[in-house]
């Protein structure tokens, strides 16, 4: 059974990625380990429409101390299936520098093992240069990664993404690297020829440093004002690494998603229970005062709940 | 009614009336006969004390429970368990370790003595909610840090601020998930109760906390809910950044000039709660001295924005009578002052002698303190004294003398110390209210061996 990870920031693309390889692999049988940062799944939504096995696991990285004995059970609970690829899509801050040591533990459990093929990790056209002097974890993605998938290239002057390469390569000069909008490459030629785990030595993983970003998620039942809405989430964006979620406006469901300045709002055509927006904080715990102060502004008297 | 008193005068609406709320935490056992550890650990008994703390001391607001060690003993801290006051912390999990505790460490609903509080605070609701302001108290972040990280948390603030602020962040989400249960069992002011931040410079507050607090505070407020912001300790100094946290009142100990103190208070629109002495006149003083200082105090201060209670937690064995005349002091004050007007208090000091600083055997090191086992900051005052004794050995002496001692009272006054906690050497004082770092003492105590 092949194992493939997906690594990359939030707001990167991975699961545009993993939208694009559900479609290339239609037909086979294949397993999906989705990790959030947030407490609630948001992108395990956005796939679930298709047909293949999932497991999701939130509130906490998957390579954390916490969740890594879920990561493990998971991993070993889909060798017992007839599956012929595994993706994980890690959250957006993981460290995978002790993944050769969870295959291992997974191996013993199993008592079988997976034939793992590597990483792709998703570098944001748009931001990496500013993420990567800031996030620690995603130097070590990209380190560990077999392909670096340089995405939303059309968004992004020539010069900043020759910029962007020259640092993906002085860290992985190994590494095969993509433009691309969308995440459209030929991924499934790309996991035949990823040549599996680069053979380091495992370092401890920098997934206590993540507990420090802070998560928030919103909630309400209440029908939000289209434009009120807009007006709230350009002003909360600035504070936001990424904000995702769907929305009950008074013009139909929403599907949004904002990485820094750059904010998307998609008609989501299936039915929504309440509005549930994950929030990852650039400004760290500042976000709920920031976040009390915007709602009291845009959706005074509106409840809502944030936690 | 009671509750109304509290709520509008932390809502700053104008009252007929002053507000009076005595902090009976550990000592609301002694009222029926229970121990400390009794009524911080079972529900039943805690419950009856309450009720009894309600009959006799008719609060118009009070605390559920008063132990600022729930959230710690979750998380790991080692707890010395006393019959006579709340549990201290005596081992830190994150001592030696220094990495930010994952998210999955901050305690949930079903930890701990967590279900125990809730579960009173429900059964009070529901017997006294409407007449009575309940108030959930919670560790305070900078306190919590400390509580897990030790004393290194102090060289963290010199040394690597970002880590000491990270740190509080995430104590902050502790402080935001506790105040949350609380809330949902039906408070009505959350405590924010931080007795460390007055040992803790208003600037390095201001640079590394202020979010953290504010944030806390911000989410109390959004669920229409009410809070204090409560400190121990001279933090005449802070005052004005803990005016600006969003708390909606402070309440301060007898080491802050409480009158001054509300001047500034005032100025933010924000109510002020204090500040009764707890121990030189609660605990050892009479029902006149308690009357006196109640009405001085009332005489001496505008009473818009203002909750009469004790200092902080009432030591356990306080005189019944004595928390009595205070009832008697805010309610009935007119009467009250007539009562007291020809009553001078006794002197009834002890003599004692104190040591020949000048020709001492080797370096002497004294912890004044309020009582190092219920004063947090006074314990991290004497664990850092208790640093010297680890590097020196028997080349130092470090003794700590207690307030709540008679004969300690008298030797702190004798050596004319203000503020508690203190740190006196060979005599002499070197740190009044703010907790040294290990390379500090170090530096101080070394050349003189």
């Amino acid at each position: 059974m092949k194992l493939v990870l997906i690594t990359g920031f939030l707001g990167a693309g991975k699961t545009t990625l993993l939208q694009n390889l559900l479609k290339e692999y239609a037909g086979t049988k294949m397993g999906v380990l989705m990790n959030e940062f947030g407490e609630v799944s948001i992108d395990g939504k956005l796939i679930s429409t298709q047909d293949f096995d999932l497991i999701e696991l939130t509130n906490g990285s998957i390579f954390c101390a916490c969740l890594k004995e879920n990561f493990i059970k998971g991993l070993a609970e889909f060798l017992n299936y007839d599956l012929e690829t595994v993706f994980i899509e890690s959250s957006g801050v993981a460290d995978p520098s002790n993944m050769q040591t969870i295959l291992e533990t997974t191996t013993k459990i199993a008592q079988k093992s997976y034939d793992y093929r590597g990483s792709i990790c998703i570098a944001d056209g748009l931001y990496f240069l500013d993420q990567l002097d800031l996030i620690p974890a995603l130097e070590r993605q990209v380190f560990y990664a077999n392909a670096v998938i340089v995405n939303k290239s059309d968004l992004q002057e020539p010069d900043v993404l020759k910029e962007i390469e020259a640092k993906i390569t002085a860290i992985n000069p190994a590494a095969e690297i993509f433009r691309t909008s969308f995440c459209e490459v030929p991924v499934r030629a790309l996991v035949e020829t990823m040549g599996g785990a680069k053979q380091i030595a495992d370092k401890e993983t920098g997934n206590t440093w993540e507990s420090r970003l802070k998560t928030s998620v919103l909630r309400t039942t209440a029908t939000l004002n289209m434009q009120q809405l807009r007006l709230f989430l350009d002003e909360i964006k600035s504070s936001a690494h990424r904000i995702k979620g769907f929305v009950q406006t008074d013009q139909g469901n929403f599907e949004i998603s904002c990485v820094n300045n750059f904010a998307v709002m998609n008609s989501w055509n299936e039915s929504v229970s309440e509005t549930e927006i994950v929030i990852i904080s650039s400004v760290g715990i500042r976000i709920i005062s920031e976040f009390h102060r915007l709602w009291e502004k845009y959706f005074a008297g509106i409840s809502c709940e944030i936690r | 009614m009671g509750k109304d008193l509290i709520l509008k005068t932390l809502r700053h609406e104008k009252v007929d009336g002053i507000p009076w709320v005595p902090f009976a935490g550990v000592h609301a056992g002694i009222l029926k006969g229970y121990t400390a550890k009794e009524i911080l650990v079972d529900g039943d008994k805690l419950f009856e004390s309450l009720m009894e703390v309600n009959k006799m001391y008719t609060p118009d607001g009070m605390p559920v429970m008063f132990d600022l060690q729930i959230e710690a003993e979750i998380m790991g801290c080692e707890l010395l368990w006393a019959e006579d006051n709340p549990p201290s912390v005596v081992a830190h999990p994150y001592s030696g370790d220094k990495v930010i505790p994952c998210k999955c460490k901050i305690p949930k609903k079903t930890d701990g003595r967590i279900p125990m509080v809730l579960d009173v605070m429900h059964r009070l609701k529901e017997e006294i909610g409407d007449q009575v302001a309940l108030y959930g108290l919670i560790c305070g972040p900078v306190t919590l840090a400390s509580h897990i990280r030790g004393s290194e948390f102090f060289m963290d603030i010199i040394k690597d601020k970002e880590f000491a602020a990270q740190m509080v962040e995430f104590c902050a989400e502790v402080c935001i998930a506790m105040s949350n249960y609380y809330i949902e069992a039906g408070m009505d002011v959350i405590g924010v109760v931080d007795p460390i931040i007055s040992q803790i410079s208003p600037k390095a507050i201001e640079k590394l906390f202020l979010d953290s607090f504010t944030a806390v505070f911000d989410n109390i407020k959004s669920q229409g809910v009410l809070s204090s912001f409560f400190v121990c300790g001279d933090a005449t100094i802070q005052m004005d950044v803990m005016c600006r946290t969003h708390a909606d009142g402070i309440s301060v100990d007898e080491n802050v000039n409480i009158a001054e103190a509300k001047k500034i208070t005032d100025q933010y629109g924000i109510a002020m709660g204090g500040n009764i002495p707890l121990t030189t006149v609660m605990l050892f003083g009479n029902q006149q001295d308690n009357m006196k200082y109640v009405v001085e105090m009332l005489d001496n201060i505008s009473h818009e924005n203002l909750i009469v209670s004790p200092g902080c937690d009432m030591p356990y064995s306080v005189p019944i009578e004595n928390t009595i005349a205070c009832v008697q002091a805010v309610k009935q004050t007119d009467d009250v002052r007539e009562m007291i007007k020809n009553y001078e208090a006794v002197d009834d000091t002890i003599d004692v002698d104190l040591p020949d600083y000048d020709h001492l055997e080797r370096p002497l090191i004294e912890a004044f303190t309020l009582d190092a086992a219920t004063c947090a900051a006074c314990t991290y005052m004497v664990k850092a004294a208790l640093l010297a004794k680890e590097e020196f050995g028997d080349k130092v002496d470090v003794m700590e003398y207690k307030y709540t001692i008679k004969e300690d009272i008298a030797r702190t006054k004798k050596m004319g110390v203000e503020h508690l906690p203190s740190l006196y050497i060979n005599g002499e004082l070197k740190w009044s209210s703010i907790i040294p770092s290990r390379e500090e003492l170090l530096a101080v105590v070394g050349p003189l061996i």
